[in-house]
């Protein structure tokens, strides 16, 4: 770390010119921003607040790989305190970010091994309106339906989907018109529901992912239903080197990094 | 392509001259649309000291050669060039770093701006809280207590 002894003298921080400070905040982190460079003077609190820092929020960038491993092993021996305590964090950062940026957010990404629960999910669609693209985190605990949020179409998930949660999704997020699931781990009956659910998809995306094994429904009644209700449907060539030698767990690693960040769809590249 | 490199000379405030191929000084959009408005031989700037003009010379002439000798820059002079931009900041100290950043926004080289505010924004990453960064860089805080007090409280954040 530097001690800036010159600078004291001449260089003033404080007065840099606003769009210049927009630079070097877009290069922090969202804690980093809110809790350190927001604080330093009411110059840096007023660019902070600048729109087009909030445009896209993406809370993974916030964990370091050593603690989002950290967190990873922590998660195997799991408890109800766990849980409660990473829903928190999640509802506290969220609650923390929408004093920054109002309704300016069009692009939401938690982080991957944060949980959330209907309560985030609805503080998120109330506070930020304009959201389009959302990507959740592996531990989503949905369990009230019926409430939901309009304006979201493009989707982004990781997680396990099960027949569960797909109604769930099903129910909650009515028009979605895009939804991308790759490297997700998936049920073939989950699929299948969001197929026939998802009135406004136009394109679903299964690459990379892994199975479930389900006797009940096939690949071929999925892509069947796919074709009668006109839904794009993409998934990997059998032989795709990207899935060889996966194992399950690889998605965890995937989240974030470039090869998840783009999409066979491309209005959920991020 | 050419042969015969044109050659510039800028002449910082404090009257310190460098002498440049007109490649060097297209890096910067100002210096290019200056160059090409007025075909003088010299060129004074008046807003950047001889210390800092220096080393926009030196960061351009790099990234200049760089791109000339890649052709389409391979990845390997592209890996050079970043270790080079890497050692570049990080030999200097956060004043150089102020008075770059005010060049090059001026002078209005986007790559060497960009590079600078990185640079800002890992120390600010570097430190633990927001008085940290107020000493790190000198700034004195403007709030009176009570707005301090209050702007923690605004966006409290507890993480454990």
């Amino acid at each position: 770390m530097d001690k800036a002894d010159s600078s004291k003298q001449v260089s003033k921080w404080e007065t840099l010119d606003r769009d210049i400070l927009s630079v070097i905040f877009r290069k922090l982190n969202v804690e980093d921003l809110t809790m350190g460079a927001s604080r330093v003077c009411i110059s840096w609190f007023l660019a902070s607040h600048n729109k087009s820092l909030w445009k896209t929020i993406d809370l993974e960038k916030f964990q370091e790989v050593d603690k989002r491993l950290k967190t990873l092993l922590s998660r195997i021996v799991f408890t109800e305190n766990f849980k409660q305590s990473f829903i928190n964090e999640t509802s506290r950062s969220l609650r923390n970010i929408t004093k920054f940026s109002r309704s300016v957010p069009e692009n939401l990404f938690f982080g991957c091994c944060s949980s959330l629960d209907d309560e985030c999910l609805m503080l998120a669609a109330a506070s930020m309106p304009n959201i389009e693209k959302l990507a959740l985190p592996r531990w989503c605990y949905l369990s009230k339906v019926g409430e939901r949020c309009s304006n979201l179409t493009n989707f982004k998930y990781v997680g396990c989907l099960g027949k569960e949660t797909a109604e769930k999704i099903v129910s909650y997020l009515k028009n979605i018109e895009r939804l991308s699931l790759q490297y997700a781990y998936i049920s073939r009956p989950g699929v299948l529901r969001l197929i026939t659910g998802l009135q406004d998809l136009v394109i679903l995306n299964i690459s990379h992912c892994r199975e479930f094994d389900d006797e009940t429904v096939t690949m071929e009644n999925i892509v069947q239903a796919a074709n009668q209700k006109h839904v794009q449907f993409i998934r990997c060539s059998n032989n795709c080197t990207g899935c060889k030698d996966k194992r399950w767990f690889e998605g965890f690693r995937s989240y974030g990094s470039e090869s998840w960040r783009n999409d066979e769809i491309k209005e959920l590249e991020l | 392509m050419e042969n015969e490199k044109k050659m510039i000379t800028l002449k910082s405030s404090d009257d310190v001259t460098f002498e440049v191929e007109e490649a060097v000084v297209l890096e910067s959009q100002f210096l290019s649309h200056l160059v090409q408005d007025c075909p003088a031989p010299e060129h004074k700037i008046k807003e950047v000291t001889g210390k800092i003009l220096s080393k926009v010379v030196e960061y351009c002439e790099k990234h200049v050669v760089v791109v000339v000798d890649g052709g389409d820059s391979s990845s390997s002079s592209g890996d050079d060039l970043k270790k080079w931009d890497d050692k570049f900041i990080k030999e200097m100290d956060l004043s150089t770093v102020y008075d770059l950043i005010a060049a090059a926004n001026y002078l209005n080289i986007q790559a060497l701006l960009d590079l600078m505010c990185q640079r800002v924004a890992d120390v600010i990453t570097a430190c633990k809280d927001h008085k940290e960064i107020r000493e790190t860089l000198g700034i004195v805080s403007d709030y009176t207590a009570e707005e301090e007090a209050e702007v923690l409280k605004e966006n409290e954040w507890a993480f454990d």
